[in-house]
């Protein structure tokens, strides 16, 4: 039997990036449009994708447009995410938004909305789009609803076991899944979640681009992970890029039961106190289960980080590319390469922040 | 104003089934958040019993595979028992197999579907917001015409809202259940509180169920943080018992109390 053909899936923010990930390795990109227009009435909370900050996005359609272009001929296909959820003063908006990007000629949009996924048909005829993380694909049902729709694609939620995107991808073996496989592990289900991103983009103004925009914040995580966990949370979250996601405050947890002992809450307090940490949520990671998924039918894989400086995109397809040349060994072997691999092309050992159990 | 509403109450499993139901014209029973809390048949039996007089609304939870297997006896049993049933629906998946397999019951959509904006932080940022984002964020998705026309032809006649902190907007839309006190920010299946207090390992795995849920809740604050948030199970909540009062305006006519976070 010849092997699948197996898609790494890159973000991008700029044209500028396109090429180096494509030679690299990258076999689809996607990426966002936040533009000023959107922005000046909406603001980046309720940008049109999810990405909320504005340096997860390129800043308008001429530069969609070139990334295209560049990507096109190199023979590798352009998503624009449009997976934002739209309430109705806004669907002038979306579908101009929509409209632009198809003629910027994105091969597929990835959408969440299911009013949006209502207009495809009327607002663009014929073009492909894959349903977002966003869509909360837990089953075959869900599935199924999704591709009479339309969908050519479903991009599956990180809260599913292996298993469990094993059997939906046999179960519908018509449906093109897609799993993340690197970075930002959130918590909680991302198409459950209400939560805002962004918020400090809003309070802080112009300021929070700066550290965001060289990834400074993403190194700033790096060097808090190197200090002991009791003195790096609280100082993550009094940072700005600590402070910006719910999920990283440093919460004052008090439990609450009738049954467990005061030290039992204790020890519950300590641990839920745990959870809520930005070293928590960064470097996740699902290649050790690469094979395994290969195996299972799923070949279309994503790598999260739109915000990620070139280098990191860089790293990650290498990374990616260098797991799938040794599917061919046994697990263990390829877990304890992809370890390894993992170690040098980072710099630093893994952390054990798997997406998938 | 509240009185011209239809009073339901939200039970979230048959241990809490002895709360009085006196003033309540419906009961909602079931969990929105968590396939391992989706009641047996024997569970079901004695809330339809309870129920007896008076309206009944199944709660359901989105579903792996397996939870749709658990959950197909419970709509086979519902559709025997009590063929006038609403169904809340929180999962696509579910609400085409109601569609194709229970079109008797009637599907509402539920608050995991609905698409509100909860977090509590928009308090935070609304005088900096430009007006068009603060009105975005008091509506939502499932209010807008083009959602409406989609919901038709699977029979959906209601939705379920929460009682937002930032006030809610509503021009059209079908007619609607708000819960209150507790609304739902997120939700996970890294369930957190799953044996919390004897954890050696991560939080990143979809750990063995041990029904934490029933025994223990948290309470989280932050200067960051505008209220408290509520850990119950695998769902952050905020509390909010301050009901509006343009309810009729607001195509409001059913209120759900929620006497404790609904896990």
């Amino acid at each position: 039997m010849s092997k699948p053909r197996v898609e790494i899936l890159c973000p991008v923010n700029s044209p500028a990036e396109v090429e180096a990930v494509i030679r690299q390795g990258a076999t689809e990109l996607y990426c966002g449009v936040l533009r000023r227009s959107w922005k000046g009435k909406y603001s980046n909370v309720a940008s049109p994708n999810r990405r909320e900050w504005t340096s997860s996005n390129m800043q308008s359609y001429d530069e969609l447009r070139e990334a295209v272009r560049i990507a096109h001929g190199l023979g590798v296909r352009v998503f624009l995410a449009m997976n934002g959820l739209y309430t109705e003063p806004q669907y002038p908006m979306v579908r101009r938004e929509v409209e632009d990007g198809v003629a910027c000629g994105v091969d597929a949009l990835i959408i969440a909305d299911i009013g949006l996924l209502a207009m495809m048909r009327e607002w663009a005829p014929g073009v492909e789009f894959h349903i977002s993380t966003g869509g909360t694909t837990f089953n075959s049902m869900t599935a199924r609803f999704y591709k009479r729709l339309g969908a050519a694609r479903i991009v599956l939620p990180r809260h599913l076991r292996v298993d469990e995107m094993i059997s939906l991808a046999r179960r519908n073996p018509a449906i093109v899944f897609e799993a993340f496989i690197l970075n930002r592990g959130c918590k909680n289900i991302d198409g459950f979640c209400t939560f805002q991103h962004g918020v400090n983009e809003i309070r802080m103004g112009p300021l929070y681009r700066i550290p965001k925009k060289l990834n400074l914040d993403l190194r700033l995580l790096q060097f808090l992970r190197a200090l002991p966990e009791r003195c790096a949370r609280p100082l993550a979250s009094a940072l700005v890029s600590g402070a910006d996601g719910a999920c990283f405050l440093d919460y004052e947890v008090s439990a609450e039961s009738e049954r467990l002992t005061r030290r039992q809450c204790t020890e519950a307090e300590r641990f839920i106190k745990s959870c809520f940490s930005v070293l928590t949520g960064i470097d996740t990671c699902g290649v050790c289960q690469l094979k395994a998924l290969v195996e299972g039918g799923i070949t279309h894989f994503k790598i999260v980080g739109r915000e990620n400086v070139t280098d990191k995109k860089l790293r990650d397809v290498r990374f990616l590319v260098e797991a799938l040349r040794r599917l061919d060994e046994t697990q263990d072997a390829f877990r304890r390469t992809v370890r390894a691999t993992y170690r040098r092309i980072y710099g630093v050992p893994c952390r054990n922040l798997c997406y998938f159990t | 104003m509240t009185d011209e509403c239809e009073k339901a109450i939200l039970i979230p499993n048959a241990g809490k089934l002895d709360r009085p139901l006196d003033g309540y014209d419906r009961l909602y029973f079931g969990v929105e958040f968590c396939q391992r809390l989706i009641p047996t048949q024997q569970a079901l039996a004695a809330a339809l019993e309870r129920a007896q007089g008076k309206g009944f609304t199944l709660v359901t939870p989105f579903v792996t595979d397996a939870g749709l297997q658990r959950l197909r006896p419970v709509l086979d049993m519902l559709q025997r028992e009590r063929p006038d049933a609403e169904v809340v629906v929180n999962d696509w998946g579910v609400l085409d197999y109601l569609h194709e397999n229970h079109p008797n019951l009637e599907p509402v959509l539920g608050r995991l579907l609905v698409k509100q904006k909860r977090g509590p932080r928009i308090l935070r940022i609304a005088e900096k917001l430009p007006t068009e984002a603060v009105d975005h964020f008091r509506r939502c998705v499932a209010d807008s015409s083009v959602v409406i026309r989609f919901l038709q032809p699977y029979g959906v006649g209601r939705v379920e809202l929460d009682n937002l902190l930032q006030g809610l907007r509503r021009d059209d839309g079908l007619p609607a259940s708000l819960y209150y006190p507790y609304g739902y920010i997120t939700t996970t299946r890294m369930c957190l509180t799953n044996a919390a207090y004897d954890r050696k390992r991560s939080f990143r795995e979809i750990f063995p169920c041990k029904k934490d849920c029933q025994i223990l809740s948290f309470t989280l604050r932050s200067p960051k943080m505008p209220v408290e948030i509520i850990l119950r199970g695998n769902t952050q909540f905020y509390f909010n018992d301050r009901l509006p009062d343009n309810l009729a305006a607001l195509g409001i006519d059913r209120l759900v109390y929620e006497p404790e976070p609904p896990l």
